[in-house]
This record gives structure tokens, C-alpha cells and sequence, in this order.
């Protein structure tokens, strides 16, 4: 590396180092990560001040903990682990207990089979495209963050983040059956959401669309 | 239909979209799902309310002030 010519916002040049030393291999695992992670901290937190400072915590106890990292190994779940134990430590030093929400009545699968069984959708059309329209307007983010903790934890990981059931159980320090109990609970209690969103919009006729 | 009944079909979709379910059962599930009339809308649906749920969601990219924060703790420690 030449000294004096290092750009400005070039990350692996901040640090002047080379590939396969800890703190290149970090910079790039920075770089990697930090969209995503900083994603899944805003759904978490629901505030960008708080999302920001979880993710930078997160990335200073990674970078302590980095000589013990095993390389090879998951460094995605491994951060995410570290953004999750982190998170919750926040939230348990705020006071804050996970919110207790019953979703066991719910069926799977509960946006389906209440589209499907709308006698009023039906008169308008087919009802799984009107519902899936709908939700195409609707703001799912709110609804998702809306979520009490844990489910919606679970529902990040799995849905948006792809992590297996095995991973999410590593990464929230629970078993695998708790995990798709959050999971399937969180899918449950959004999809309940959806469909009040849904079922509350107003139909639209094509001719209204068109503005005529 | 023939095979699983189609409760338990309900009960293992999100498993199966998952693939969480091992092979046999996999494909024990998407062939009752490709075959059945009230199954398959189900799984089809499941499927797009999905892709709509992760695109909606997709999120935005960290701000470069954090970016930056985060690699300045390479010079700290």
C-alpha cells in the first residue's frame, strides 16, 4: 500500500493493512454485512438513532471478540447472534419484558383462509388477488414492526433474512422447537394485520382507478 | 386426495416453504400440492404473499455516517 494516496472513503484503505490480516478481514465482513444488519437493527429498534448505535455496539464486540472467531464458520449468523444478545441486553436494561401475545387461535395460514372464505371479496372478484393487490399497498413494514418482540425477531430472521430454523435457534440461544413457535406465531399475528388491512380498504372500481 | 390429508398439508406448508421438511416429506407435499384443487391455491398464494412481504420490506442501505463510525473502531482498538 502507498502511503500518502490512500482515497478517501475507500474501507480497506482506512485501516492500511492487507488481505488476510484481522482488520481487512474485517472491513470486509463491514462491508458485507452492514446494510443487513442495520436493516434487521431499524425493524428491531423502530427508531433510526437506536438502530444505528445497536449495530455500531454490535460491530465493536464482534471486532473484540474476532481473534476467537473460527474462520470458516457462519460469520453471518455468528454477527447476527452478536446484534440479537446485544439488542435484547438493551431492552432488558430499558426494563422492557417481552410483550405476552396470544396468537394460538389463529389458524396457519389465516390470511388464505379468510380471503378465501369472504363472501363480500368474492362478489367483487377473486378474492386472493384482491387481498394480494391490497397488500401490495399496504405498508407491511408498519405491520411487521408492529410485532411483539420475539415473533417479530423470529419473523426477520426467517422471512427476510433466510436464516434455516437451526441458525435462528444458534442465534436467539433457544431451541429449534421454540424458534418455529415464535416463527409460526409472528406469521400468524401478521397476517392477522394484513387482513385487517385488507378487509378495511376501501374497493376501488376499475372505472374510479382510471379516474372517469 | 390421495396421500397426506390436506389439514396436514396446512400444518407442514410453512415447514415445506421453509425447507425445513426433510425429502421424503418434501416431495410427499409438493406432489399433493401440485395434484389438489384446494391445496395448491393455498401453497400459490403463501408463496407471492411472501415474495410481497421481503420486497416490501427490503429495507434501505446504512447511513455513510455509520459505515463510517463502524470502521473507525479498526483504529481504535
Amino acid at each position: 500500500m502507498r502511503a500518502g494516496t490512500i482515497p478517501e472513503f475507500t474501507p480497506l484503505a482506512v485501516h492500511p493493512s492487507t488481505p488476510g490480516e484481522p482488520s481487512a478481514e474485517f472491513a470486509a465482513l463491514v462491508e458485507q454485512h452492514l446494510d443487513g444488519l442495520y436493516g434487521s437493527a431499524l425493524r428491531l429498534t423502530r427508531n433510526r438513532d437506536a438502530a444505528e448505535d445497536l449495530v455500531q455496539e454490535t460491530f465493536l464486540k464482534a471486532w473484540r471478540a474476532f481473534a476467537s472467531f473460527e474462520r470458516g464458520t457462519n460469520a453471518r449468523a455468528w454477527l447476527y447472534r452478536i446484534l440479537m444478545n446485544t439488542y435484547i441486553d438493551s431492552y432488558r436494561k430499558a426494563g422492557r419484558e417481552p410483550e405476552i401475545v396470544d396468537a394460538d387461535d389463529l389458524e396457519d395460514q389465516y390470511l388464505y383462509s379468510r380471503a378465501h372464505d369472504s363472501e363480500e371479496l368474492r362478489r367483487q372478484g377473486n378474492p386472493e388477488e384482491i387481498v394480494l393487490e391490497r397488500i401490495m399497498d399496504a405498508d407491511v413494514d408498519a405491520a411487521l414492526t408492529s410485532l411483539p418482540e420475539n415473533f417479530r425477531a423470529a419473523v426477520i430472521l426467517s422471512d427476510l433474512e433466510g436464516f434455516s430454523y437451526k441458525e435462528i435457534a444458534q442465534i436467539l440461544g433457544v431451541p429449534i422447537g421454540t424458534v418455529m413457535s415464535r416463527l409460526f406465531r409472528g406469521r400468524r399475528l401478521l397476517q392477522k394485520a394484513l387482513w385487517e388491512y385488507a378487509r378495511a380498504a376501501r374497493y376501488v372500481s376499475p372505472q374510479e382507478r382510471t379516474g372517469s | 386426495m390421495k396421500g397426506k390429508p390436506c389439514r396436514e398439508v396446512a400444518r407442514l406448508l410453512w415447514q415445506f416453504m421453509d425447507q425445513e421438511l426433510d425429502a421424503a416429506a418434501a416431495r410427499e407435499l409438493a406432489q399433493h400440492v401440485r395434484d389438489c384443487h384446494g391445496c395448491g391455491p393455498r401453497a400459490e398464494f403463501e408463496f407471492r404473499l411472501r415474495a410481497i412481504i421481503r420486497e416490501k420490506c427490503a429495507g434501505e442501505p446504512a447511513p455513510l455516517r455509520l459505515r463510517q463510525r463502524v470502521l473507525a473502531i479498526l483504529r481504535e482498538l
